[in-house]
């Protein structure tokens, strides 16, 4: 019960982040607290085994799923890279400020 | 593992609500700090503390599968991603520059509103949820005994739902490959010039290197006995890939380079062999007579563990290489368009 609510608490800072932070970066942090939130809630949610362990479906699908989130994270960070060689900025604003 | 979830320390109920308690408002706390931090460093530094309480997270909802792998991945190996990021931003973009008291009041109220309602909903749904007794888990445990491994996460991965873990394979694969696709190249690249050389070459430091020789050959030996142990116990293909990636990271900031250069022809054929190899065992059931990737009983013991050893490797081989991060373009290189 705990985990489900810490869960939904993060998925919604993790948006937040991602959502006001404009340094592509900071979105990315961002982005994977908000997946970590997902991934508690799906493990949470599933009722215990019988004998009194954890439902390994659910289990594989977050292992699964932090590996993607390293992909995702990864190639992201790529284009975070390119963005800075390209135009010399790492946020995704119209204009940028001077700096 | 159900085992290993009732050997945990025998707790008083109240004892382990409030250390449950304790761990989650850290978490809750760490995050916070972290999404609403305006430095990178001190952001990505919050993170990788979140990551490792959250692996205690897991271990508290008896999924040590999990937290060996948010401990090696989700804090380790995200964390020095987003560090050697750190490295290739000019030095006054890893701060986001200020804002008006307007600006940062509409923000507020504009973003944080609705992400308060999402994250509500998300709560109520999951609550609300009606847990379907036995479920899907009964049938794994029902169908266990037919994959040979008695680790049913194990199981799960490489026999159920074998489908995932092929894509997943193949997702890392595509992640390197167009990470590598987005490096600017040749003269065609003009703009401003990033910080040059991004490999990191911090000063020897004797303490630093004399530990880090000792551990590596150590946290090796971890990670094929992760491998190894896959089938029985927590552990598996990724958390052994993750770990031995993260050696190898370790050893790179250290200054000591380790792994041969990303785009050498053994490493691009390490990276591809673990695609390839669980392609062709499903192919090869379709040969038998067989659903693709349906694993015969009486050899899927043997087979697990051979491609799990084949993936271990060949995803540490991607970890490594988006660690690494991408050659840098070569400088004034005589090329003609």
């Amino acid at each position: 019960m705990m985990f489900i609510l810490l869960g939904a608490v993060l998925f919604a800072l993790g948006l937040y982040g991602a959502f006001a932070r404009r340094n592509v970066v900071l979105k990315l942090v961002a982005v994977n607290i908000a997946s970590s939130g997902v991934f508690l809630v799906v493990v949470s949610v599933a009722p215990p085994l019988p004998d009194g362990g954890t439902d390994p479906l659910p289990q594989a699908l977050v292992l699964t799923g932090i590996v993607i989130s390293v992909a995702v994270t990864a190639f992201g960070l790529a284009l975070a890279r390119r963005l800075g060689a390209d135009e010399g900025r790492a946020t995704l604003d119209d204009e940028e400020e001077t700096s | 593992m159900s085992t290993l979830a009732m050997s945990t320390l025998a707790m008083s109920p109240l004892a382990t609500t409030a250390f449950d308690g304790m761990l989650a408002v850290l978490i809750a706390w760490t995050a916070w700090q972290s999404v609403t931090s305006r430095e990178v460093f001190r952001a990505v530094m919050l993170f990788v503390v979140f990551g490792l309480l959250l692996a205690l997270a897991w271990l508290r909802l008896g999924a040590p599968d999990v937290a060996l792998a948010e401990a090696a991945v989700g804090a380790g190996l995200t964390g020095v991603l987003f560090l050697e990021s750190l490295g290739h931003l000019r030095r006054n973009k890893t701060v986001e520059p200020p804002e008006t008291v307007a600006q940062s009041r509409l923000r507020r109220w504009a973003v944080g509103l609705p992400v308060v309602v999402a994250g509500g909903l998300l709560a109520m749904v999951a609550l609300r949820l009606e847990p379907r007794v036995p479920g899907i888990a009964g049938l794994v445990v029902r169908h266990q005994g037919e994959t040979g491994v008695s680790n049913p996460v194990t199981a799960v991965l490489l026999d159920f739902r074998s489908t995932d873990t092929l894509l997943e394979v193949v997702v890392l694969l595509l992640a390197v490959i167009a990470t590598y696709g987005l490096v600017p190249h040749g003269p065609a690249h003009h703009g401003p010039r990033v910080r040059p050389p991004a490999t990191p070459r911090p000063p020897r430091q004797p303490v630093l290197v004399w530990f880090v020789r000792r551990l590596a050959p150590l946290a090796l030996l971890v990670g094929v006995y992760l491998w190894w142990v896959g089938s029985s116990a927590p552990g598996g293909a990724f958390q052994a890939a993750a770990v031995v990636a993260a050696v190898f990271a370790l050893l790179r900031v250290s200054g000591m380079e380790a792994a041969p250069p990303p785009n050498a022809r053994p490493m691009r054929l390490l990276m591809v062999a673990g695609s390839v190899a669980f392609v062709s065992q499903g192919l090869a059931m379709l040969a038998a007579g067989r659903v693709f990737l349906d694993l015969p009983e009486t050899v899927a013991y043997g087979l697990i563990v051979s491609l799990e050893g084949v993936l271990a490797a060949s995803l540490a081989a991607c970890l490594i290489a988006l660690v690494a991060g991408a050659p840098r373009p070569p400088r004034q290189s005589g090329e003609r368009p």
